[in-house]
C-alpha cells in the first residue's frame, strides 16, 4: 500500500516563453533554509543554483528549468515568494530628493506589494532576426545556466562569443542549421561576414529581451515627494 | 525581501525554541508551508506573552 502523500495547496503561474500556465505548490521551511544558505554564501552560483531547485521541486509540471529565460524564472520564483511568505516584502528606501539644496536622506519603510509583478513587453522584440532576404537567426534566451565561457570571463572578440552563446539556429532559404551542429570556426567566419548593422539587430534581441518589473509609488513622509520605484532582477531578492 | 528570517542564525534558534520549549519536531517544523510557521510563532508569543501576564497578576495578587 502506497504511503500517504502530504498535500499541500496547489497554485498556477502564467510563464512567457511556454505560453502555459504552470501548477506549483509552495516551497517548505525545509526549502527556505536553502535560500537562506544561498543567501550567506555571497556566491552567485550557489544563488542561481538554489533557485533552480527550489523551483524544479515545487513544479507540478514537467519543465525544463536549466533553460527557461530568466524573465519567467524570475516570475515564477515571485509567485512561489508570494504563496510560500507572503504577498508584501517590507523594504526600505533612502529619499534623495533635493529639498532646498539638501538631500531629505529620509529613510522611509514601505510595504512592496509583490502581486503587482508585471512582464515588460518590447512590442519590437523577436526571437527571429532577418539578416537579408533570405538569412537570419533565430535566438534562445538567457537562462540562469550562464555558459562557462561566461563564467570564465573569456569574451575577447568583441562579444561574438555571448551572442553564438544564445543563437539557437541560423536560416537560409532552404534548412536551418542548429548552433550545436556548426563549428566554432564556421561560427566565427558567419559573424566575421556580418555587416554592423546586421550585429546590431542581432543585439537589439538582448536589449529588448522581455523583463520582469515590480512597481511600485512610494511617498516619503518627510519631504511629500513622490517616488517611483522600479524593482528588476532576481538578485534584488537576496539583498 | 524574499524570506521571513533576516538570517540564518535567527531561523536555528527559532527552530530549536520551537522544538526545546514548545514540542515540535524538526520534520513537522520543515514540512510547513513558511507563512504558516509564522502564524504558528506569532500565535505562540501572543500565548506565551498573555501566560507571562497571567502569572504576573497571579503574583501581584498573591503578594497582596
Amino acid at each position: 500500500m502506497p504511503l500517504p502523500k502530504i498535500e499541500h495547496p496547489i497554485h498556477e503561474v502564467y510563464l512567457k516563453s511556454l505560453d502555459k500556465t504552470v501548477r506549483y505548490r509552495p516551497f517548505l521551511v525545509k526549502e527556505e533554509k536553502l535560500l537562506l544558505m544561498a543567501k550567506e554564501s555571497e556566491d552567485l552560483q550557489d544563488i542561481l543554483k538554489t533557485i533552480k531547485q527550489i523551483i524544479s521541486n515545487c513544479c507540478l509540471e514537467d519543465i525544463d528549468v536549466e533553460s527557461l529565460p530568466i524573465f519567467d524564472v524570475e516570475m515564477f520564483f515571485i509567485h512561489l515568494r508570494i504563496n510560500s511568505v507572503g504577498e508584501t516584502s517590507e523594504l526600505m528606501y533612502t529619499c534623495a530628493h533635493v529639498v532646498n539644496e539638501e538631500p531629505c536622506n529620509h529613510v522611509v519603510e514601505f510595504a512592496l506589494d509583490l502581486k503587482n509583478v508585471k512582464y515588460r513587453f518590447n512590442e519590437q522584440h523577436n526571437k527571429i532576426i532577418a539578416l537579408t532576404k533570405d538569412i537570419g537567426v533565430c535566438m534562445k534566451y538567457p537562462s540562469l545556466t550562464l555558459p562557462q565561457s561566461l563564467l570564465d570571463d573569456k569574451f575577447q572578440d568583441g562579444g561574438y562569443e555571448i551572442i553564438s552563446e544564445y543563437l539557437d539556429y541560423i536560416y537560409d532559404e532552404n534548412q536551418t542549421y542548429k548552433t550545436e551542429n556548426i563549428s566554432k570556426e564556421e561560427l566565427s567566419a558567419f559573424f566575421d561576414d556580418l555587416s554592423l548593422e546586421q550585429v546590431k539587430a542581432i543585439k537589439q534581441f538582448f536589449i529588448t529581451t522581455p523583463s520582469v518589473v515590480l512597481e511600485q509609488d512610494i511617498i516619503c513622509p518627510k519631504c511629500s515627494n513622490n517616488h517611483h520605484m522600479v524593482l528588476e532582477g532576481i538578485l534584488n531578492f537576496f539583498e | 525581501m524574499t524570506l521571513g528570517y533576516d538570517n540564518l542564525k535567527n531561523y536555528y534558534s527559532t527552530n530549536f525554541t520551537l522544538m526545546q520549549h514548545h514540542k515540535y519536531s524538526l520534520t513537522e517544523l520543515d514540512n510547513l508551508i513558511p507563512w504558516e510557521k509564522q502564524i504558528y510563532v506569532k500565535l505562540l508569543e501572543n500565548h506565551v506573552k498573555e501566560q507571562n501576564e497571567r502569572l504576573k497578576l497571579a503574583q501581584a495578587q498573591r503578594r497582596r
